[in-house]
This record gives structure tokens, sequence and C-alpha cells, in this order.
């Protein structure tokens, strides 16, 4: 994978974990406790990194599978 | 008897001597900085509330840059300026020291990390895309947000680094925040981004928002040259790769006959490069 593209994919992965995550604890707070919300919001940045830096560590091979099936990478 | 103590060790106990002088400066329960500036200016909100780490809250208010309905806050505290404004400033002025000089909760799991032993710990340089990493994540944090409540205390490594602090010095109630979403804070910025990280400042690396910010300005701003950064003298490089091997930050490439790259978004000026350089390829200062 060329350096530029996995930039990339690094940035708005990790741009998209936060806020997919923060989505999350949105839509999945029942509003029922005291509704400080911060239990749920908390995790979410956590939640999103560690979902990012999961993806980036398993990303090289990721990458090696798509250079065997295109022949060339993306 | 001349000291033994090499440069980088030399450089390296300044630092950690400033790590309790940021620790005196900013948290409870001494927070001088704090209680000055509150009896310098009475009736502000440092001199009428309980002065802890959050008297200037660091990291909120770079949230509230993306988000204009938070700008009123701004009137309630001019501490608040301090992580939006003085510490960006002063990152372009000489690059960001309060990251690498005076920052707590950055040295404490960088101090601690050394007493692991290297051969467990993993390093992100070259394996990991650090600087897009960071400002990805700086980038969802100013923009969570718009979609969830701002994200909360528990998330921050300054509070946990105030529990640390509050429970050395005799106060057992952070003790509390074992039972609360902040434990996973903790233990990220403490064990996997700290101590089992090499250089021991994944957090400061990845999520400081802070850090982020300050090294956004340092590193729009080092092509200039009169501004003092840490610069690389190519004819000078040994090759040794020393650099790369003591920086924390992980801010440095070093390849053959003396291609190393400092790279700017990243370095929090902490000079363990400058004084460890065999060759003195590395200084802190304008571009000659």
């Amino acid at each position: 994978m060329k350096r530029r593209t996995s930039d990339m994919l690094a940035f708005g992965g990790a741009a998209g974990a936060v806020g997919v995550s923060a989505v999350l604890a949105k839509v999945l707070c029942p509003g029922s406790c005291a509704g400080c919300g911060s239990c749920v919001a908390s995790i979410a940045p956590m939640a999103g990194a560690a979902l990012t830096l999961g993806a980036v560590l398993t990303g090289p091979i990721v990458g090696r599978a798509l250079r065997r099936t295109k022949g060339g990478g993306l | 008897m001349p000291s033994r103590a090499t440069p980088l060790t030399r450089n390296r106990l300044a630092r950690a001597g400033l790590f309790f002088v940021g620790v005196a400066l900013f948290y409870a329960p001494f927070a001088l900085a704090y209680r000055a500036f509150g009896a310098i200016f009475p009736g502000t909100y440092a001199a009428n509330s309980v002065v802890d780490v959050h008297t200037a809250c660091m990291r909120m208010p770079v949230g509230w840059l993306a988000q204009p309905w938070m700008y009123s806050s701004f009137t309630t505290n001019a501490l608040y300026f301090v992580s939006i404004l003085v510490l960006p400033l002063a990152a372009v002025a000489f690059s960001p020291l309060f990251c690498g000089w005076l920052c707590p909760a950055g040295a404490f799991p960088e101090f601690a990390s050394r007493l692991i032993p290297d051969r467990f710990k993993f390093d992100l340089h070259g394996r990991v895309p650090i600087v897009p990493l960071r400002y990805g994540f700086f980038a969802g944090l100013l923009l969570a947000p718009f979609v969830t409540t701002s994200i909360c205390c528990s998330y921050c490594n300054f509070t946990q680094m105030q529990n640390i602090v509050s429970f050395v010095t005799g106060n057992t109630a952070p003790l509390l925040f074992i039972g609360t979403t902040g434990v996973v804070t903790m233990v990220v910025w403490l064990v996997v981004l700290g101590l089992f990280m090499k250089g021991g400042r994944g957090w400061c690396m990845l999520l400081c928002p802070v850090g982020a910010l300050t090294s956004l300005a340092s590193g729009l701003t080092s092509r200039f040259k009169r501004l003092p950064r840490v610069r690389h003298d190519t004819e000078a490089c040994a090759s040794c790769a020393t650099c790369q091997d003591v920086c924390p930050v992980r801010a440095i490439d070093a390849g053959e006959e003396g291609d190393v790259r400092v790279g700017q978004y990243l370095c929090n000026g902490c000079m363990d490069c400058v004084k460890a350089c065999p060759s003195g390829a590395l200084r802190y200062g304008s571009e000659r």
C-alpha cells in the first residue's frame, strides 16, 4: 500500500472511529438514568481508539492479502 | 570530582525535576500557578473555586474551538485560553516545550516506562502511521460533540494524573474512579500506551488534543527558518540512529547517510535527541 494511501486511511480511520463510537454512544444510551451521559460518552473515544489501533495493526495483513489478490496493491 | 552523567542523563534528570515543578504548579493540593492567578485577580474562577488541574481545563477548550455554541464559556474563566492560545503561541515561538518539559501527565508514564525493559515494549515507530493517527483522533475529538455530549473528564489523562497526585498526597477520595469508566483511561494511558510503549508517551503521540494542537502550531510554522526548532545537520551526521532510539515521541526517522528527519508535527522539544547525538548533528535553534 502506498504511504499516502495508508496515511489517509489512518487519518480517516481514527477520525471515523471516534465519530462512529460517538454515534453509538448517542444511540445506545437509554436516557433513563440520571442523564449525565458521561459513562457512555467516556467509553466512546476509548472504543474508537481501540478499534482504530486494532485496524491499523492488522492493516499490513489485510494489505498483503489485497496485494496477493490484486497483483500489485491498491 | 567531575560528573560522570552523560548529557542525555542530565537532560532527563532536568526534565524529571521539572515534572515535580509541573505537579506543584498545576495539580492539587498545590496548584501554585492557579492560586497565584487567583490571588492576583480576585473575583476570577481561580480565586473562587476548588483549585486543581481542572481550574484551567486544557482539554475542553480545545474541543470548544469546533463548537461555536460553547464560545460564551470562554468568558467565564480567562485560564481557558491557556490551551488554545498561550500554549500554541508558545509552541510557535519555541516549539512545544510545555509538552516535553512541564506536562506531568506526559512525563509520568514516560519516566515510569523506563522501569520496564525495552524488549517488553511495543514500538509504534515504523509500524504505525503516528502523525495521521494523531491528527485523525484530534479531528474526531473536535467533531464528536456534534453527535453526542462533550467527552467527559473520565476520558482525560490530566484528570487521571490529578487522581494519582491526590492519592499520593493523602486524599483517598479519587480512588472512587476505579469503579467508573475512568479506569479504562487510566489503564490505556498509563499501562498500554505508557509502561509498555517505547518512549512511554503513547497517549501524547496519539490521543492528547492539547499536544496535537500545540504540535500543529509548531509544525505548521517550522518552515520559518528563524524560529527555534530541533534542527538536523546532514553533513555532521554520523548516521548512528541514536536520536531515533532515544526520542520518547518517536518523532525521528533516521535513514542511511545522514538522512534524518525530525517530525515537527510530533516533536515535543524535550531535547533528548540533541543531548544524545554523539556528532552534534542535532541542535535546538534556528536554521543555519
